[in-house]
């Protein structure tokens, strides 16, 4: 044979490597894929502890802001086949959440939990039918007080206190969130559905009957029934009121329920508009009564402030001089000697969304180069 | 179930002691801050990089939400949506024709100011538009200092189980405002495609994907680019087989991952500038990748317990609603293929009733009180022609209906299996160990796990997570009394499939609360939970199906209060057969003293019709004992 050496060199060396890997495992990389295994065993054993510990205080939260939830039950007087006269009947519902303020149990929930209501009823934690009245609501808001009729006993629940901290410093997109509930009645017997997300966005707004004005967006599962339910943080931190979501669109004749984009009314305005039902008892909803639009500045493309679009009839606004009108750009608004700038339209409702009827501003406009001020007070819209 | 083998028993062990002796809350709580510090590291990363996208000068009214986009580059490369610069020019007074949809090309890129407030747009043309790909290359002509852009990560190396965040501009609510963020796992991951050079063709999140959010970023825990958002899967209910693919994934989020991404763009003459090479390597996780890899794990070892398969009928069935209203329901001839989970070795599987018979036990809240509709579920099952399962190790078998259970809206097949070796009864096919039923608190994880993939079956199951929401209360007269409600997201894909908690454990088969409205994707799932299954799965392996037991009377009303006087004695039914007449009362049954209808329907828990009561009866004064065969309610 006289074959190329090298070539027979190289042949011996495929030989070699094969003859290697064809080789049986010798005792030594036996024992370390059995080490390998069992590090990698341990790492995941480590990482099961890790998940374990987490859920375990996820039930704890649960556990803790489950006393304070309560399902709302809104009852009506309707005709009961066989009965002469009407009755009162389940016809809606929704949630709500036992507070603490000034020595007194209350519970909060959504006005359009309660509209049109002939009688009210909450199921406590405990599974107790508790009779309720209402005592007051901010309607603009969606913010309805009501009262237990008599005190309750013997019970385990002791009202969360609504601390405008809460929702004011800390909270981020990202931050864990808990709602808790009474989705289609999924929780008549008291004891709440609990469900788990996170916050995806601060300070939107949603116009309609009911305003939300700097709401709290999360994608925990929120149903119709949930409405007046709280939300909370996993220490178990009162957050807001969960009162609507966003509906999608019918897709072959289904319409998804909850899409991910539930929205709360957070602490802070709660806590204010506490401070105006309880604290000072009977207030109406401040008012000023411009429709405002973003104005842009088209050549830095920088948001300046509201532009005014309307002003209602009512507006104290309208006694002004001169008047604002359509055009004119609202830079900022005075309360309680803090001024704030006003970038957008929203800045300039949620600064309104808190303050009460009577509440003294100065507001700022711009119209063409010149500022003009006026000063006075919110009006109450329904005088 | 599976013998726990050998080597797993000291492990569980270890475990079990690990859990026991594990008792500073303290420690448990900084665990959790510390997942939330983690999610808000990648989140500080993604929000400043996510972008509004709407056509530049075009007023408002005409723009429907606007798409969302990601910043690539501090030169102000921007990725988005197909459809960026969308808008309808309707003229007043006229109707809406197609030519009315306009795309712009000179696009307005909003960039949040987050910290103060408002925001600030500048103007980005076109480079590239993809229309197949659902995205559009930009660029911003005159992008600011500073500006925050987000790196991109790799895709390849996502696994099912992984946290993902999606951001964007969801319907509208960031337009002037920073944007919206969902939260979810890395649910699927379909087969890599030869077309897209071996990369995932779509990766599937469980983060909400709404409107307005196409064109934003997925992110993984580290806040790097995975992907870009395409749209969220609607739900194909024509039940065709060549509409299964996407129904796999209805209610997902459809996501373009960025490997793909790379692939596409690499001629392009940006992209170096889109895709620069990573400096540093991916961080090691903590927490959220402790949760992350536990997620992984025990997800795909329960899905060697889960199997998919598909039903054939006859033909193509038309009932009428149970509601009586009416209204017509079809039900396809092709089901599936959708999920079952393996009970025992030798190849019976557990399903939703749903899955075969288009119908959940759970109806909607109004309609709670509806007796389930018996007629409707014997309809359908006797349509069945063929049931083919597909199992975990690949192969096909043809499969049997065994029973079926109306009371827990179970199904019961058999699928006909060649056992593990000659002389064996049981396969090679692994079981699950049933969860503690004591310990499954509401807040506790449900890992859903589905496998509507049929003979594709991929090497990851169809992941969901959420919490135990709630554990309804055993006897109460809802039909959901019992059951366990999670808000893991369960769709057509993973009902019937298997809820384990974070040790692989069985819970129970998840199913849908409702088939037709409020079901799907609304966070309201159930779980039949493995203790009332294992109750009487022995009865339904014997083939004896629940129906719910009836006596076949009224019950007479005094005054406003039900009696146990029978009322009216329904023809040819349990009662009249029994021999019972109008008047009489019902004073024990099986010599348990009963007062008032709610007490019967107590005793009859846990009764299946075809049993035999033994009735004390008491008629004109006396009491005698009458024997009654229960019948079914139809």
């Amino acid at each position: 044979m006289n074959g190329n050496p090298s070539r027979a060199a190289c042949f011996a060396a495929v030989l070699v490597t094969a003859a290697f890997l064809w080789l049986p495992a010798d005792p030594a990389t036996a024992d370390e894929g059995a080490s390998k295994a069992a590090a990698e065993a341990e790492a995941y054993a480590d990482a099961l502890e890790r998940a374990v510990g987490i859920e375990r205080s996820l039930v704890k939260a649960v556990d803790k802001v489950r006393l304070n939830s309560v399902s709302v039950l809104n009852l009506r007087r309707a005709k009961v086949p066989g009965k002469a006269e009407p009755e009162l009947v389940r016809r809606s519902g929704g949630s709500g959440v036992i507070i603490s303020r000034k020595g007194k149990l209350w519970i909060l929930t959504n006005v359009h939990v309660t509209a049109g209501h002939h009688a009210l009823q909450v199921v406590t934690h405990d599974g107790v039918t508790r009779d309720v009245e209402l005592h007051d609501s901010i309607p603009e808001y969606d913010i309805a007080l009501l009262k237990f009729t008599s005190k309750p006993k013997r019970v385990k629940f002791r009202g969360v206190s609504v601390r405008a901290s809460n929702s004011e410093t800390g909270l981020k997109e990202g931050t864990w969130v808990i709602a808790t509930g009474n989705p289609f009645f999924l929780a008549e017997d008291g004891l709440s559905v609990t469900t788990l997300g996170v916050i995806s966005g601060m300070g939107r707004f949603l116009g309609g009957k009911y305003q939300y004005v700097g709401a709290i967006q999360h994608d925990a599962e929120v149903n119709p029934g949930n409405s007046g339910g709280p939300l909370w943080d996993l220490r178990g931190r009162f957050l807001g009121i969960n009162g609507m979501i966003a509906m999608g669109q019918r897709i072959a004749g289904v319409r998804p329920s909850n899409t991910g984009a539930a929205f709360a009314l957070p602490a802070h305005q709660v806590d204010a508009y506490l401070r105006q039902l309880i604290d000072e008892g009977d207030a109406e909803a401040g008012f000023l009564g411009v429709k405002c639009e973003t104005a842009m500045d088209r050549k830095t493309g920088k948001a300046m402030g509201a532009r005014v679009v309307g002003v209602d009839a009512r507006s104290p606004l309208a006694s002004a001089t001169p008047r604002p009108k359509k055009g004119d750009l609202i830079t900022s608004i005075t309360v309680k000697s803090s001024s704030k700038r006003i970038y957008t339209a929203r800045d300039l409702r949620e600064i309104i969304s808190v303050l009460a009827a009577g509440t003294a501003v100065t507001v700022k406009w711009k119209r063409g180069k010149r500022y003009h001020r006026w000063k006075g007070k919110l009006a109450d819209r329904k005088r | 179930m599976k013998r726990p083998r050998r080597i797993l028993l000291p492990l569980a062990l270890l475990l079990l002691g690990g859990a026991v002796f594990l008792p500073a809350p303290a420690a448990a709580k900084g665990s959790l801050s510390k997942v939330e510090d983690e999610f808000e590291k990648a989140i500080q990363r993604v929000t400043p990089a996510t972008v509004v996208c709407r056509p530049w000068g075009v007023e408002a009214r005409k723009i429907r939400t606007g798409t969302s986009g990601v910043v690539m580059s501090r030169k102000g490369l921007v990725l988005s949506d197909g459809d960026v610069g969308l808008y309808f020019d309707i003229p007043k007074g006229e109707k809406f024709k197609t030519e009315h949809i306009k795309r712009a090309d000179l696009i307005e890129v909003r960039l949040p100011n987050l910290k103060g407030k408002g925001f600030r747009s500048y103007k980005a043309t076109v480079i590239k538009r993809d229309k197949d790909l659902d995205t559009t290359l930009m660029r911003m002509e005159k992008p600011p200092g500073g500006l925050k852009y987000l790196k991109a990560g790799n895709s390849d190396a996502l696994k099912v189980g992984d946290f993902a965040f999606a951001m964007g501009n969801s319907f509208g609510h960031a337009a002037e405002a920073p944007p919206t963020l969902t939260a979810g796992v890395i649910a699927s991951l379909p087969p890599k495609g030869t077309e897209t050079g071996g990369r995932y063709r779509y990766i599937y999140t469980s983060a909400a994907v709404n409107p307005g959010v196409n064109g934003g970023p997925l992110v993984d825990i580290h806040g790097h680019l995975v992907g870009t958002i395409s749209n969220s899967v609607p739900l194909v209910g024509s039940g065709k087989p060549q509409d299964a693919p996407e129904l796999a994934y209805a209610y997902m989020g459809k996501v373009i991952p960025v490997e793909r991404l790379k692939h596409h763009y690499a001629d392009l003459d940006e992209f170096a500038e889109l895709f620069p090479e990573p400096k540093a390597a991916e961080p090691k996780g903590g927490e959220t990748s402790a949760l992350a890899t536990v997620f992984h794990h025990t997800a795909r070892k329960a899905y060697r317990s889960v199997v998919s398969f598909k039903v054939k009928r006859k033909g193509q069935l038309s009932l009428a609603e149970p509601a009586g209203r009416g209204k017509l329901v079809n039900i396809p001839r092709y089901l599936g293929p959708v999920s079952g989970v393996l009970v025992s070795r030798d190849g019976y599987i557990l399903t939703s009733l749903y899955n075969v018979a288009n119908t959940a036990t759970l109806v909607h809240g109004q309609r709670w009180a509806t007796a389930p509709d018996t007629v409707k579920v014997k309809a359908c099952l006797e349509g069945i022609e063929k049931i083919t399962v597909y199992m975990p190790d690949g192969k096909a078998a043809p499969a049997t209906l065994v029973s079926h259970h109306q009371g827990l809206g179970l199904v019961l097949l058999k699928a006909e299996l060649k056992p593990a070796s000659a002389g064996e009864t049981m396969t090679s096919h692994e079981t699950m160990q049933p969860a503690d039923v004591a310990e499954m608190k509401a807040g506790r994880f449900v890992l859903a796990i589905g496998n509507p993939f049929g003979a594709k079956r991929l090497d990851d199951p169809l992941l969901t997570v959420g919490l135990l929401s709630k554990r309804h209360v055993t006897g109460s007269e809802h039909p959901w009394a019992s059951q366990w409600q999670t808000d893991a997201g369960v769709t057509d894909a993973n009902c019937g499939g298997a809820a384990v908690d974070l040790q692989g454990r069985l819970m129970g088969v998840v199913t849908l609360w409702s088939a037709t409205q409020h079901g799907r994707n609304s966070g309201i799932g159930f779980v039949i939970p493995w203790s009332e299954i294992q109750l009487v799965l022995p009865e339904m392996m014997r083939g004896r199906s629940y129906k719910p037991p009836f006596f076949g009377i009224t019950w007479k009303q005094l005054g406003t209060e039900l009696t146990t006087v029978l009322d009216k004695i329904l023809e040819g039914k349990a009662a009249e057969k029994a021999g019972l007449k109008s008047g009489d009362e019902i004073v024990k049954i099986n010599g348990d003293a009963v007062s008032t209808p709610g007490d019967v329907r107590n005793l009859l828990r846990g009764t299946w019709s075809g049993d035999t009561l033994l009735l004390t009866i008491r008629r004109g004064g006396k009491e005698q004992d009458v024997k009654i065969t229960l019948g079914a309610r139809e």
